[in-house]
């Protein structure tokens, strides 16, 4: 009752910020004619992960802490109703972004790629949720605009590392081969793919609500 | 009922409130049996702290001049004539005890004291006649 | 109502030292102390938005840990909002009211009428004083037992804070309810309060009736040639100046003082005042 209440105080939150919301949706439909209409549900999710984190600029300025402190609500349920209403919009705007994508292939191209849309749509949520999953526990535990930057810090080292690393393991054929081997499996079985999503997703979601419990801010 | 409190007096207010209280009853422009304001109502109209009113209130009690109801309200008691004339006489007493130690101190003499006495009454029959 | 004992807290440049003091149902109390006394961290310990180190606190009989649903039961404003900026009042109400079983929407707009806020009035366009009263009025929607004001009066001009007293008095007339009122404006507190805590440096000065603390003490002046060095052991703030000297005593060392020095009754600002100068 309490969560289901704070999620929607969550969605209340972020009113002022609809109409913005809106207007940059209008962003993956540009890109899905201009360039490629997978690419456009990756990018509408991308950015809709990297948005997210706005509600607790907007919860903060508002001063919700207090606010948590006066209504009859327990810390806990206050992050995982965050966790909670941060899944319902990603997979909102999933389906929004795929009902956009089928639209555009049929006005642009006449048919749908049924796989290349489910392809890309689960690889664009399992990322939305992975970007959710580490930022968030950096929001539970410090003021936002520090917040901010630390979230930063895991992209770059898995950029600074992961890059090279992958780079230098493809050079290694048989680690190249399984790695194919690997991604093709899952190309061939949609069913697969999605499950493991979902599965994959559900778990680093649920990994990371339980660090932000435990490592939040305690004090106000 | 008329209560006005005065901050700036060096009478606590409890007190204040009691005295005034404690007139209107004695004056009889409140009649036996009559509601007065609970403890509560009566200290947002006053502006004071209910610890206040109901210190008066219960001073009010003792000594006889309403009783509280739990659940009902104060009520004003109805005077009992005998106990108002003994309250009266024992301060009557106790006033004269303090004028004997007087002039004692000063030294004057019984007739001294009732001719002073007599001249004071005249005054005042001459005031209250006016 | 509230039991506190032994609470202590301590930060990098404050303390809270062995605080303890109890409001009974049915009464108003003041909390008072300069800013910084520890008012509002004692506020926000009770409401476990910051954990205490030492000691208990016992809200409606039962000490508040994780218990969260007492605070169905109580009502806080502080001195600042804490509603998003954009909402409009009517997105207030639907935002928080699902959290209160006992919310009661016409009592809520009931008091928008009293204090003249729209329903579709933006927060952001209130003024400081309505934004209290705003809070007031959710404050006072949902049948809470407790009322917590954490310097509500700060912002209010005079006449807006005696409307708020009125409002306060009529709270407290259903002896069920309690408040727990910090401020650093004592005057209001001087006529309405039941109950006094006075804090001063994280530590409690004083904690009892009001109408007691004012039977305790005075302020003692006179000229300076009446005063010793014993008596001056007795006096609480000693100020001295060209004309003569001031300070605080307590009534039960009235027998220290010289014939020549006048007393007077002391209100909370007197007391709070030369407390503090006492170092």
């Amino acid at each position: 009752m309490a969560i289901k209440n704070l999620i929607k105080l969550d969605f209340y939150a972020m009113k002022p910020l609809v109409r913005i919301m809106i207007i940059f949706l209008i962003i993956p439909i540009i890109l899905g004619i201009v360039a490629d209409l997978g690419a456009s549900i990756l990018v509408t999710l991308t950015f809709i992960a990297f948005m997210l984190n706005v509600v607790f600029s907007i919860t903060e300025k508002s001063n919700f802490n207090k606010l948590y402190g006066t209504l009859p609500v327990r810390m806990t349920q206050c992050i995982i109703s965050r966790y909670l209403f941060s899944s319902i919009v990603v997979v909102f705007a999933g389906i929004l972004s795929f009902a956009n994508y089928i639209i555009l292939s049929l006005a642009l191209n006449g048919i749908i790629d049924w796989k290349r849309g489910g392809e890309f749509l689960a690889l664009s949520m399992l990322i939305a949720f992975l970007f959710i999953s580490i930022q968030y526990p950096f929001y539970f535990s410090f003021e936002y605009s520090k917040a901010m930057i630390m979230s930063i810090l895991p992209y770059v080292l898995c950029f600074a590392i992961g890059v090279p690393l992958t780079q230098y393991l493809m050079k290694n054929d048989s680690f190249r081969i399984i790695i194919m081997g690997i991604i093709k499996y899952f190309s061939d079985n949609i069913l697969v793919m999605l499950v493991s999503g979902i599965t994959i997703s559900m778990l680093v979601m649920t990994i990371s609500c339980i660090i932000s419990i435990k490592i939040r801010k305690k004090e106000i | 009922m008329k209560i006005i409190i005065q901050n700036s007096s060096d009478m606590p207010i409890y007190q204040q409130i009691y005295e005034q209280i404690k007139e209107v009853i004695l004056s009889g422009s409140i009649s036996d049996g009559e509601l007065l304001p609970s403890i509560r109502q009566l200290s947002r109209e006053l502006k004071v702290s209910v610890i206040t009113t109901t210190r008066a209130y219960t001073d009010l009690e003792n000594d006889g001049y309403i009783t509280i109801v739990q659940g009902k309200g104060c009520y004003v008691k109805p005077i009992n004539q005998n106990m108002l004339e003994e309250k009266l006489l024992h301060s009557i007493e106790e006033h004269f005890s303090e004028i004997l130690k007087c002039a004692k101190l000063l030294k004057k003499s019984d007739e001294e004291l009732s001719q002073l006495l007599k001249t004071l009454m005249e005054e005042s029959y001459y005031d209250r006649n006016q | 109502m509230i039991e506190i004992s032994n609470l202590s807290k301590n930060f990098k440049d404050f303390s809270l030292h062995n605080v303890s003091f109890t409001l009974p149902d049915g009464f108003i109390m003041g909390l008072v102390g300069k800013n910084g006394a520890g008012k509002t961290t004692t506020i926000k310990l009770i409401l476990e938005l910051l954990q205490k180190e030492t000691g208990t606190i016992k809200v409606f009989g039962n000490e508040i840990k994780d218990n969260f649903d007492m605070k169905q039961d109580i009502a806080v404003v502080f001195d600042d909002l804490f509603f998003v900026e954009d909402w409009k009042i009517s997105d207030v109400e639907s935002a928080i009211s699902p959290f209160y079983i006992r919310w009661n929407s016409s009592t809520f707009h009931g008091y928008l009428e009293k204090f003249n806020l729209a329903t579709n009035k933006k927060v952001k366009e209130l003024s400081k004083g309505m934004k209290i009263k705003l809070m007031l009025a959710v404050a006072l929607s949902h049948k809470a037992r407790l009322l917590i004001l954490d310097e509500p009066t700060s912002v209010l001009d005079p006449v807006a804070r005696d409307e708020l007293l009125d409002i306060l008095l009529q709270y407290i007339e259903d002896e069920n309810n309690s408040i727990l009122f910090s401020t650093h404006i004592t005057s209001d507190l001087d006529k309405i309060a039941d109950y006094l805590t006075i804090m001063n440096n994280g530590n409690i000065f004083y904690t009892g009736i009001k109408d007691e603390l004012f039977e305790k003490y005075c302020i003692v002046k006179g000229g300076l040639e009446t005063l010793t060095s014993e008596i001056e052991n007795h006096l609480i703030g000693l100020k001295k100046g060209t004309t003569g000297f001031s300070a605080l005593l307590d009534i039960q060392n009235m027998k220290y003082i010289a014939s020549g020095m006048i007393t007077e009754k002391a209100t909370i600002d007197d007391i709070l005042i030369y407390i503090n100068s006492e170092k």
